[in-house]
């Protein structure tokens, strides 16, 4: 490429990120700048709550590749040529027991191999997670640059490893060939440095800075307090390179505290040695009722643990815990055992626990609601036999969908679900089976239908403009865009393809939002999808000289099912006819004309348990910026609250006017750090997570998991 | 026996206060029960109590409750202590006493743990299960319960105190019965806007004369001083320590974004021509 501005970074060769144009190069660095100081503010005032799953290569590196203005600066030279080489040794046939060689190809992970080989791992915070994760490597680069005596073709290796002593992470490698000078020292060196006091004499301490950096951001990928780097609990063993616990603790296994950072020689490179958590699958919590179900597979306890399903029983599960702030960030539940058991531990601490809940109750049936479907112990045991941990999640979320979908009223027949339309609208029937998937050509029906769209918004337009259909869902993408939509649906429509095992979960979790519908109230959100309009990239069918049509962010998303009312602007094209008391201008410096309006719309959209069938009219999830809330709260001059209690009795009194049945899940979004004034029991999201799934990441799937991920404060 | 608990649970996600107040609930036991110097003490309690006792009548105290209350909510610009609720974690207090026995011939002292001494069954040395003494070498001298504590903050002086008088009418409430109280308390001012109060109630089987109120009280007093001054506040240095670290990380990162992204990559997009190096890009189909 004559013009390319890129010299110093190789890259992932991802095609969308290499499809970038100069603006768009720009509009990655800010938003990657924007995420930055959202992860610096979220990283001085507490732990992370929520953790989500991301797939290291297709996910967290590509986002990093994209930014390409970074990488090719962040060394800060201008002759330091290097790329990442991304590996997951956990199965790789050349290992054994040291870990693969450089030279083993067997086990990279690029564009090509990702679809078996990429690695799943869970992050803390979502995008600001991921900061932490950028952090450390944007400080081994320039570390590498600066001080290494190689400044060609230099390859920063990331390598993937299970960890013998500790099921729950994955132990990481990171390490480049820049062969730095006498390396037994300055691994001893680094190492001396991090078990270091960070404070001096009641303050800062000078020097090694950088290494305060990384271990921080090291344990923030492990949801520990960052206090806790500077513990004797966490020490570095210097003699011994390969434990991974402080001196005198080298016997403990499963402690859950091997070190946050440590300096490595990793074949002859220097390197860093940090743990990733590996991702949370299944929470499964039963009482001594239950506890013969639970001993079917005893034998199995320890796998399904190692890949991310656990069993806790009841008494383990103490209240105080629960308040305190420990929280279980799995994305599903199962309960087995007594009503009481049920209502005591798990319901009483909601905020705590997974959204989404399976419940076997071993006294009584269980009344569905929105969130928490009746399991019978026949089907939970159905689940606990399955053969493999693929299996046994695949059941867990069939199950969870299809009680999902039928308490929605969600019409599923036996074989088909919904269609998937390519850019000669021919459609392709996605079926669920009990291993996998099948595509099988369909004709099309007048039902309400969900659509993924490659390349048009022609069925976004349709839905828009027909106000009574509620129920419809069509979403478009780009196929290069998204390593996900692309695994789970194919094109081909020649072979019916069989989707992995592993990705089957990936494929109901799709499905899943399609019947979820969130509202969002934030005035930043709403200004930036009205103003942004979508424009869908030229597909190879469309020819050159096609008008490709636009559709502005709050019409897109409204076909998604994520609906943000209208702010009442005439600037922009609007393809959605609403009513006027329907659009409120959230940026509006006063409230008080329109705070009745906002008021009435509020209620109107909270879903109940008894009109809880599926439509965009009511919300799944509400998303309340809490500075809105403030204002509707303060622009009310008749009524006073007190201080403390002020936000939930305005919830609970104003907007859901004491109600108990209800089903709509209401979140926080802020973006100010830990607001002080959250009442304990509410959801809270940051808001540079949900703000991104909106625009910039755009995709219903990731803000769906997000949204089921969120926790109190 | 009961003791009120509170519900109001907000902030006890403080780990390291929670750590803190355990400890201090484990230090009564081990004050009180376990260490030489304070069998000495009991020992001259009892010693005294027989002096002047003409009937001979031994003093027992039936309850031991202690409590820690505060009022003040900054402690280091921070919304320090809130209610906790730690009872579940102590429940071998709600049935766990100490009696002190002195044996009669050399008047050792010698703590025992025991439900079933209360009434009268066999009983066992509660360190040391092979010493079976029978009771007729040992009289009962002193008997401590240990009750659930609770630690409260308040937002202000009139609060704290209502609730100190509260404790003060519960208990006696409780125990009407008894013929003689001593109640106690201490205080440590950590801030201006800060204190602790710990305080101690006991009953007694018979009405004290002024020398035994003496001798009794200053052993609470040492007994409170020692709990609360050496045990809460290294507790709570430990604590503003970890809060100093959390700051100092806090400095560390606010200078990643100019460190990393701004002197290595923004630096060199502050030109037109840098801009336009990028700008004009356009990737090649």
């Amino acid at each position: 490429m004559a013009n390319s501005p890129f010299k110093n970074y190789s890259t992932l060769k991802i095609a969308s990120n290499d499809d970038q144009n100069g603006y768009q190069l720009f509009a990655a660095f800010n938003s990657y700048q924007k995420s930055r100081m959202d992860f610096l503010a979220d990283v001085t005032f507490g732990e992370p709550t929520i953790e989500t799953t991301k797939m290291v290569f297709s996910e967290v590196m590509r986002d990093l590749d994209k930014n390409r203005i970074l990488l090719e600066n962040i060394s800060g030279t201008s002759d330091f040529n290097y790329k990442f080489v991304i590996r997951n040794l956990t199965n790789c046939r050349n290992k054994k027991d040291e870990p693969c060689l450089e030279e083993c190809n067997c086990c990279i992970v690029n564009n090509k191999t990702q679809k078996e080989k990429d690695i799943a791992v869970s992050i803390p915070n979502d995008i600001l997670g991921c900061h932490a994760f950028y952090l450390i490597l944007e400080n081994i680069i320039r570390n590498c640059a600066k001080h290494g005596i190689r400044k060609d073709d230099i390859k920063i290796y990331i390598d993937f490893d299970d960890c013998k002593r500790e099921d729950d992470y994955y132990k990481l490698h990171i390490y480049d060939n820049s062969e730095p000078e006498k390396l037994d020292e300055l691994v001893e060196k680094q190492n001396k440095s991090l078990n270091r006091n960070i404070l001096e004499g009641n303050k800062l301490r000078q020097g090694g800075w950088g290494l305060i950096e990384m271990e921080a951001a090291a344990a923030y990928l492990r949801k520990h307090p960052l206090e806790d780097i500077n513990e004797d609990d966490f020490e570095v063993n210097v003699e011994d390179s390969s434990s991974i616990y402080p001196v005198g603790k080298e016997a403990e296994t499963q402690s859950g505290k091997p070190n946050f950072l440590k300096a490595v020689k990793v074949h002859n490179y220097y390197g860093y040695r940090l743990f990733l958590l590996k991702p949370k699958e299944l929470l499964i919590v039963y009482d001594e009722k239950a506890e013969e179900i639970i001993n079917q597979i005893a034998p199995k306890k320890g796998e399904l643990r190692k890949n991310g399903i656990k069993f806790v029983k009841i008494d383990e599960f103490h209240d105080e815990a629960l308040k305190r702030g420990v929280i279980y960030s799995y994305p599903i539940l199962i309960f087995a055992g007594t009503k009481e058991h049920y209502k005591d531990k798990i319901k009483s601490n909601e905020s705590s626990l997974p959204i989404r809940q399976l419940v076997c109750l071993t006294d009584a049936e269980y009344e569905n609601s929105r969130f928490s479907f009746n399991l019978s112990q026949e089907n939970f045991s159905k689940v606990l036999k399955q053969s493999d941990v693929f299996k046994i999640l695949n059941e867990v979320w069939k199950a969870w969908i299809l009680r999902q979908f039928n308490y929605l009223g969600i019409k599923i027949n036996n074989k088909t679900f919904f269609s998937v339309i390519n850019a000669k609208s021919n459609a392709k029937e996605i079926a669920l089976m009990n291993d996998g998937a099948d595509f099988v050509e369909l004709i099309k029906d007048n039902d309400p239908s969900v659509s993924f769209d490659s390349h048009a918004i022609e069925n976004c337009e349709k839905i828009c403009s027909d106000i009574e259909d509620v129920k419809s869902y069509a979403e478009p993408y780009n196929s290069k865009d998204y390593f996900l939509i692309r695994k789970l649906i194919t094109r081909y429509k020649d072979y019916p393809e069989r989707l992995a095992e592993k990705d089957f979960q990936s494929l109901l979790r799709l499905i899943e939002c399609t019947g979820t519908t969130i509202h969002i109230i934030d005035e930043r959100i709403q200004e930036l999808a009205e103003r942004t309009p979508y424009k869908p990239e030229r597909g190879k069918q469309q020819t050159n000289n096609k008008t490709i049509n636009e559709i502005q962010y709050i019409d897109l998303l409204y076909a998604t099912h994520v609906i943000i009312p209208y702010s009442g602007s005439n600037e922009f094209k609007f393809l959605r006819k609403t009513q006027e008391s329907e659009q409120f201008n959230l940026n509006a410096k006063d409230f008080t004309p329109i705070r009745d309006k906002i008021i009435i719309y509020l209620r109107s959209i909270i879903k109940t348990t008894d009109s809880h069938s599926h439509t965009k009219a009511k919300a799944d999830f509400l998303l309340l910026h809490l500075g809105v809330v403030e204002k509707l709260i303060s622009s009310d001059s008749d009524k006073t609250y007190d201080k403390e209690k002020q936000i939930k009795e305005f919830i609970q009194n104003e907007i859901l006017e004491g109600k108990k049945n209800v089903d709509t899940k209401i979140i926080f979004i802020s973006g100010r750090g830990k607001p002080h004034n959250l009442p304990e029991d509410f959801l809270y999201l940051n808001f540079s997570i949900v703000a991104q799934y909106c625009i910039e990441n755009r995709l219903k799937y990731y803000l769906n998991d997000v949204v089921h991920s969120a926790k109190h404060i | 026996m009961t003791i009120s608990r509170t519900d109001n649970t907000k902030d006890i996600d403080n780990i390291e206060l929670r750590t803190v107040l355990r400890n201090l609930v484990l230090k009564i036991d081990e004050y009180l029960l376990k260490k030489e110097p304070y069998y000495e003490s009991l020992k001259k309690i009892g010693g005294k109590v027989r002096e002047f006792d003409e009937d001979g009548n031994i003093v027992t105290s039936k309850i031991v409750s202690f409590q820690i209350v505060s009022y003040g909510t900054v402690f280091q610009s921070e919304h320090f202590y809130r209610v906790h609720n730690f009872c579940y974690e102590l429940d071998r207090y709600n049935s766990g006493h100490a009696r002190y026995f002195e044996n009669r011939e050399n008047k050792s002292l010698l703590p025992i743990y025991d439900e079933d001494q209360r009434t009268g069954a066999l009983w066992y040395h509660a360190r040391d299960p092979k010493i079976c003494p029978s009771q007729k070498d040992y009289q009962l001298m002193y008997e401590v319960n240990i009750v659930p504590a609770e630690y409260k903050n308040f937002d202000n002086y009139q609060e704290c105190n209502q609730q100190w008088k509260n404790w003060y009418e519960m208990i006696y409430d409780l125990y009407s019965d008894v013929n003689s109280v001593l109640a106690t308390n201490y205080m440590v001012k950590l801030d201006k806007n800060f204190n602790i109060y710990s305080g101690v109630f006991l009953t007694f089987s018979r009405k004290l004369i002024g020398i035994e109120r003496s001798f009794i009280k200053d052993w609470c007093q040492q007994t409170l001083s020692k709990i609360t001054s050496e045990n809460l506040i290294p507790d709570l240095y430990r604590h503003a320590i970890r809060q100093a670290t959390r700051a100092a990380i806090s400095q560390v990162m606010a200078r990643n974004m100019s460190h990393n992204l701004g002197s290595h990559v923004m630096s060199r997009l502050v030109t037109e021509e840098s801009l336009m190096h990028y700008l004009s890009y356009n990737p090649p189909r």
